[in-house]
């Protein structure tokens, strides 16, 4: 079956198309033999292909295959669910079955009348990659490896990486939606160690720089996104710190660059807006709706539609339309992200932001690209401003208790604030705090809004989903620096 | 080491064989070597798993399935490359081996890549008796009856502990070549 999504005439002919509407009915009606009140197919086949050049030499190239089929059934709020990967009537059958035990009133179901979902094409690729030849791809490694090491010679260690993905989906359910996506994914990274000094000041810091998008060959002619650019900023990054300060510890305020810092608004702040965390008010958001939760200069977005970015979606992995969703508008809450449990839950409307992260997992209520509206300051005044803080500009990740919003971050560039200015870089720094009260103490935001480019992905129970993130420059009033100077 | 026969039943399912396992990657290997491979490596997984989760008493989800996998890494000319595939139909098999081995051209030799010579590999497996074959009776029944009885315990401990995210049982049973 075909329909919506983007269709490529000149791919080659994808295992999905076997499956016809026939089928997918009789499949839906194994699942719902014993009852229920929906079920749903998934069906996915995934291919991709990695190079790694470690060291001037291609030390790894792979490449794999997966197809499959998941089976869900909702009773309520419980989750029946299935796979397999033979694709043959028996096993999908036998899998629904299985997927159908949550249920037990024996219910016969009704017909179903399936009717394709009308798609947006957010990610159509005009260079597909997996069909060019492995040489090109490792060309564009040995371009990154061969700028890094020119950048300065106490570039001393260089490894490089691409991995290219197409991942094709088929979601049919029992509500009578079908949705057909192809999802690409590219992945380039560059690692560079630099060495300075001798004997016991011998210097050695790492630096990396990186990015994913749903591109095919295309990724790499945008601006900032070469093989050479990301060689040349992984090796600027790494001699930077050679020569990097001790952090200051205490409280302080603290600037957020643009793009990076929203790896913090997703873990601190993103999570709790999970409808799934709210649904079983584990979250610290739970019966808030309509309350104050930030300063009013915030106003926080999950936005699945932005062209190519890696959390972009056509359509979630239920079958929903991607969409935009405002959670906290000028400060206030006013919405969750929801998948199809929760939105019964809540009496509200699925929001796009059903995911999976492969046919063998159940959906949960996941981020797409989440990040904080601009505002209206001038990004050097913000940082003009601040007499005594610290610059953060990006971020190693971290991690969040949600039912609070207390985090810890890493950060791998951040720079000292002084009267004004930009001063030293600063190695070892850590943000401590809490989402929330970070959100309340936004004093200054940005004109000049980022997403980042970078390859982020997001775990929860178990399941990882690639996702963006972003924000504009911000001023924080206080956040906690952990570092090992003291004043 | 499995005491348990291929006639073997899960709750109804089959039980993962390590010699159905040892025969695909036997399979497996052949076909590489005739896709032009002057060696290779084959892993073969088979499993099955349950995972059932339960909060505040009530069942909240029920996961059951089987799953196969195959990893080989084949070598020319010190060259390696790494696949995987979970498509084991006879052509697609075969296909598999033979780009694999295409695959391996891009790679750069690596003379420590090499396989192990045959003197190195272990002749004898002992048994250590890591087989528990009471894992037979874990069926969803007593996967919910087990989940229920953790969280329980946890909301006992203490008036104070208000709300549970839920309790997670899960079982996996495998063979592998």
């Amino acid at each position: 079956m075909s329909a919506g999504g983007a269709a490529d005439q000149t791919a080659p002919r994808s295992p999905l198309d076997a499956i016809d509407a026939g089928l997918a009915e009789r499949l839906l009606a194994a699942a719902l033999g014993s009852g229920g009140d929906y079920a749903d197919l998934y069906f996915e086949h995934r291919s991709g292909a990695d190079f790694v050049l470690e060291d001037g030499r291609i030390r790894t190239v792979g490449r794999g295959v997966t197809l499959g089929l998941g089976v869900r059934v909702l009773r309520g709020d419980a989750t029946g669910y299935a796979y397999t990967e033979e694709l043959s009537e028996d096993r999908m059958l036998e899998a629904a079955r299985t997927a159908a035990q949550i249920a037990s009133s024996g219910a016969a179901p009704g017909a179903i009348d399936i009717r394709p979902v009308k798609l947006a094409h957010r990610y159509p690729v005009t260079e597909p990659s997996l069909a060019r030849p492995g040489v090109d791809k490792v060309a564009l490694l040995r371009r990154a490896d061969a700028a890094a090491r020119a950048f300065d010679p106490r570039v001393v260690r260089v490894e490089a990486s691409l991995a290219e993905e197409q991942r094709e989906v088929l979601v049919v359910t029992s509500d009578g939606h079908l949705a057909r996506d192809s999802q690409p994914m590219m992945r380039f990274g560059v690692s560079a160690v630099a060495e300075e000094g001798e004997g016991a000041s011998r210097q050695r810091q790492v630096g990396r720089s990186g990015g994913a998008a749903r591109f095919g060959m295309e990724f790499f002619a945008r601006p900032g996104q070469s093989p050479e650019e990301h060689g040349r900023e992984a090796a600027r990054l790494a001699i930077g710190m050679l020569h990097a300060v001790e952090a200051p510890a205490g409280p302080m305020e603290v600037v957020l660059g643009a793009g990076e810092s929203g790896i913090l608004l997703h873990e601190a702040v993103g999570h709790g807006l999970e409808a799934d965390f709210n649904r079983k008010r584990t979250s610290n958001y739970a019966d808030r709706i309509g309350q104050n939760v930030a300063s009013p200069l915030c106003t926080v977005v999950d936005d699945g539609t932005l062209d190519n970015a890696r959390g972009t979606i056509n359509v979630d992995d239920e079958g929903n339309p991607g969409q935009r969703n405002v959670l906290i508008e000028n400060g206030v809450l006013v919405g969750y992200m929801q998948d199809r449990l929760s939105s019964k839950h809540f009496t509200t409307k699925p929001s796009g932001n059903g995911r999976r992260q492969s046919f063998r997992h159940e959906p949960l209520p996941r981020m797409t690209n989440t990040f904080l509206a601009p505002g209206q300051d001038d990004p050097e005044d913000i940082i003009k401003s601040v007499k005594h803080g610290v610059y953060a500009k990006r971020f190693a990740g971290g991690q969040v208790n949600i039912s609070n919003g207390d985090f810890v971050f890493a950060l791998t560039e951040s720079y000292l604030i002084e009267d004004g200015k930009l001063t030293a870089p600063l190695k070892g720094t850590n943000l401590i705090g809490n989402g929330p009260d970070v959100l309340r103490k936004v004093t200054m935001l940005g004109a000049d809004f980022e997403l980042s480019q970078g390859t982020w992905t997001c775990g929860k129970d178990g399941q990882s989903v690639p996702v963006g993130i972003g924000t504009p420059t911000m001023k924080i009033a206080e956040i906690t620096v952990g570092g090992t100077k003291t004043r | 080491m499995s005491t348990t026969t291929t006639t073997a039943k899960l709750g109804g399912r089959r039980l993962p064989d390590p010699k159905e396992c040892q025969h695909l990657a036997e399979q497996m290997l052949s076909l590489a070597l005739k896709g032009g491979a002057d060696g290779a490596e084959v892993l073969v997984r088979d499993g099955t798993e349950l995972e059932v989760k339960v909060r505040l008493g009530e069942t909240e989800l029920i996961k059951e399935a089987g799953s196969r996998a195959l990893g080989l890494r084949v070598l020319k000319d010190d060259r390696a490359a790494v696949t995987y595939t979970s498509d084991f139909t006879p052509s697609a098999l075969e296909r598999f081996a033979r780009e694999s081995v295409e695959l391996a051209a891009l790679a750069e030799p690596d003379p420590n890549g090499d396989l192990p010579s045959p003197d190195e590999m272990a002749r004898e497996v002992p048994d250590l008796d890591l087989w528990d074959e009471s894992v037979l009776s874990l069926d969803v029944a007593e996967g919910i009856r087990r989940a229920r009885a953790g969280e329980d315990a946890a909301l006992k401990v203490d008036k104070r502990v208000t709300n549970s995210e839920g309790a997670i049982f899960g079982r996996t049973v495998g063979a592998a070549a």
